[in-house]
């Protein structure tokens, strides 16, 4: 009994789950974004419509569409093979398209199903069902595209204010409201008619079991359930009032055509919809009717090959599930679940296998992806590490530079005042010794001592410490240049490498004989045999190809 | 009973005649701002304290007519799609009332000096300012009737905002260059002038709000 009581409740779990993700929410959403949901008339009267609709069609009305098999009484395993089948073509299915078909997947698994316990489809009948598939969406369609035309506000016609108007179609959107509700339900309450939850014997009590965990359900998904509606409702429905009445009110002809059997005489039969399917092709309707983009069409076609791979999925998985759980068309509604505990064990086996699988390698991926997260902000900061040492460094750099500048400027004040101290003593020197020459008499030691003076002067006029000591401040200032210079042209000579560095600050040909000692045409050989050795051409600047150095 | 309110259109047509009250009050405040303006600057000061008075009391009634809109918005759902728009545009014509509000207060407390040659060029600048307003209401109108026409509108306020930005331009550069006048004097109508300036700006701020709205209902 406990089993059993189990069973029922994970089977009403498992229909009420794909229903309350992907059809209900296409289903509100319209009615939330029209404004209707916040009249109290439709708060109250909208939800009693709606369950009792779905009760009248579960237990009230047989459904006379025979493409769904007669499911003996406590036939709780073949139950649970549909069911569970349905969730995972929808599971499957939802990776396309969150706008997803669940009753088709129902019905393909219905199918799977009837393959393996009757060997055989009736092929009119799926053909008949198929087709309905497919006109279904297109008539929702059409009918939006119709109504929105109705609706749209025609040029030269009487203005009406905006508020009398969208006061009407808010009138519109409660009655279509009201339609959409009872036609859905009663559309949809069909499959529960295949739940025979009464028929266990138990009566009411066995309803309680089935309904209690789908309730319990809805409320512990509520705030999910909200969210995915208000997305449907401002992110898929942010439009006015009139194309929102022509979506609800054709969804709701829709469901109300789709619900009878008179379909049949036009070849034609009455099957359960999906809502989201029915509302992305209203929405393509509107779109239709108004030339303006209202739905994606990339939505609509993953929507569409979604309501496609759903039947298929269903099929094929019922079937497989089926064969696992043995099912014979013997055993069909003859053998009791008791039979069938240990193939059911098995395949509750495999689903928990795989659910751990999926939930393992899910976390996996998510572990994978934290990793990658990890070692991206790893990354992150090793490169800001590097830019913060290599400013370190700069930094660093900079305040030695600064330095060598400051010891360079202190030891040219030094050389300046030892300089000036240096010339005076020399000057005095001079001073000395031409009031000695002049004081001579005789004319030959007279000469000797101006020629010893003038001697002296040359000497002097040669600079050769000053220039010393101008290269090794220079060699000092420009330690970086000189370095790459060496290391670039190790073939240059002492003088080339001055004569490299004196062009590099700027020193024009007449100044570098200055200070080489030289004449400015052997400066213009010197530069000539530089840019040689150097390997320039004639059309390359030798300045600027030295700076670049 | 409130469960079959919906049928009733009662409510759908109070709204609507309190949209128009309340542009019809923004029409007679526009008269009333410009009748003080005059008043003031030709020294009619019993006209004028009549206005401001009149002023204020239209400013109330604008109010009170905006917070029933809001609530018959808001608490009744009606226009659910357009609430937040319209009261946008609403609180853009309250905007409008306390400019022309304040302005009127400051003339009185403030009571700056105009000189006569500058008279009916401050004239001039506020007729232009409240034409601009002015052009604005019947595209409030016609956005709630035949949004077509709303651009219709919307040009001629631009039109009229330019011409007051040229005018008031042109008076700050008559105060600043070719009147001899005390810094703080030219300081105090430069103020003036942008004041009423402000009003329409006001209007442009309504009309772009309107050019949205308009888009907005075709979808």
């Amino acid at each position: 009994m406990v089993l059993r009581i189990l069973i029922l409740s994970l089977v009403s779990l498992l229909a009420a789950w794909p229903v309350l993700r992907s059809e209900l929410p296409a289903i509100i959403g319209p009615v939330w974004a029209s404004g209707a949901g916040e009249r109290w008339s439709v708060k109250i009267l909208l939800p009693i419509l709606f369950l009792g609709a779905l009760v009248c069609a579960a237990w009230g009305v047989p459904v006379e569409s025979s493409v769904l098999p007669d499911f003996p009484s406590a036939d709780l395993p073949s139950l649970f093979a549909i069911v569970l089948s349905t969730l995972a073509a929808v599971a499957i299915s939802a990776l396309i398209s969150s706008y997803t078909a669940v009753p088709f997947a129902f019905l393909g698994a219905v199918a799977g199903f009837r393959l393996v316990t009757e060997g055989a489809l009736d092929w009119t009948l799926a053909i008949r069902t198929v087709a309905a598939w497919f006109v279904a969406p297109l008539l929702c369609g059409l009918l939006a595209a119709g109504i929105a035309a109705l609706v749209a506000p025609r040029p030269g016609k009487r203005t009406v204010h905006l508020a009398v108007s969208d006061h009407r179609l808010l009138l519109g959107c409660v009655l279509a409201a009201f339609l959409l509700a009872g036609a859905s339900a009663w559309n949809l309450g069909s499959i529960l008619a295949y739940f025979p939850v009464a028929s266990f014997g138990h009566g009411p009590i066995s309803a309680a079991v089935a309904a209690v965990p789908a309730l319990l359900l809805f409320l512990a998904v509520h705030p999910a359930f909200s969210v995915k509606t208000w997305h449907v409702a401002d992110q898929d429905l942010d439009f006015t009032s009139g194309p929102l009445f022509a979506v609800l009110s054709a969804m709701g002809l829709t469901y109300l055509l789709f619900s009878f059997p008179f379909l049949s005489r036009v070849g034609l039969t009455a099957t359960p919809l999906p809502a989201p399917v029915l509302l992305l092709s209203a929405l393509a309707g509107v779109s239709l009717a108004r030339r303006k983009a209202f739905v994606e069409g990339e939505k609509m076609l993953k929507s569409a090959l979604s309501a496609v791979v759903c039947p298929i999925l269903g099929i094929l998985i019922c079937y497989s599930v089926s064969m696992i759980l043995n099912v014979s068309p013997e055993d069909a509604g003859q053998t009791g679940w008791n039979a069938r505990l240990t193939p059911t064990l098995i395949v509750l086996g495999i689903i928990a296998i795989a659910a751990v699988l999926a939930l393992y390698f899910r976390a996996q991926r998510r572990r994978e992806l934290q990793k990658e997260i990890l070692l991206s902000r790893d990354q992150q900061i090793y490169n800001a590490q590097k830019t913060l040492s290599a400013l370190e460094v700069r930094a660093e750099m900079n305040e030695k530079d600064l330095l060598n500048k400051l010891e360079i400027k202190r030891k040219e004040l030094v050389d300046f005042a030892v300089g000036i101290s240096e010339q005076k003593e020399y000057m005095e020197s001079v001073y000395d010794r031409l009031s000695h020459v002049r004081s001579l008499t005789d004319s030959a030691e007279k000469d000797a001592a101006t020629d010893e003076l003038l001697s002296s002067l040359r000497e002097r006029m040669y600079f050769s410490r000053e220039m010393n000591d101008f290269y090794a401040q220079s060699e000092i200032l420009h330690k970086d240049f000189n370095m790459r210079l060496k290391e670039s042209f190790p073939n240059l000579t002492e003088s080339e490498r001055k004569l490299a560095n004196l062009l590099r600050q700027g020193f024009s040909s007449k100044y570098i004989a200055t200070l080489m000692n030289i004449t400015p045409k052997s400066v213009e050989i010197s530069r000539y045999r530089l840019r040689t050795k150097l390997g320039l051409r004639r059309s390359d600047n030798l300045v600027q190809f030295i700076k670049s150095i | 009973m409130k469960l079959f309110e919906i049928f009733s259109t009662k409510k759908a047509f109070r709204f609507v005649e309190s949209v128009d009250k309340l542009l019809n009050n923004v029409d007679t405040a526009l008269i009333i701002f410009k009748d003080g303006v005059r008043c003031y600057l030709y020294n009619d000061m019993e006209g004028f304290a009549e206005n401001l008075s009149t002023m204020a009391k239209l400013e109330g009634e604008a109010g009170a007519l905006r917070r029933e809109i809001e609530n018959s918005l808001y608490s009744r759902g009606t226009l659910i799609r357009y609430r937040g728009d319209i009261m946008r545009l609403l609180e853009r014509f309250d905007h409008i009332f306390t400019i022309m509000s304040n302005d009127l207060i400051q003339f009185e407390i403030e009571a700056p000096n105009v000189p006569q040659e500058l008279k009916k060029e401050f004239m001039k600048l506020a007729d232009l300012a409240t034409t601009a307003v002015e052009t604005s209401i019947p595209g409030t109108k016609a956005y709630f009737t035949d949004p077509d026409k709303v651009s219709e509108t919307t040009h001629r306020v631009y039109f009229y905002e330019k011409e007051a930005v040229k005018l008031a331009q042109s008076i700050k550069r008559t105060v600043f260059h070719d009147m001899q006048l005390k810094l703080s004097e030219k300081f105090h109508l430069r103020y003036f002038a942008l004041h009423i300036e402000d009003l329409s700006t006001a209007a442009v701020k309504v009309a772009e709000q309107l050019s949205v709205m308009a888009i907005k209902r075709g979808l």
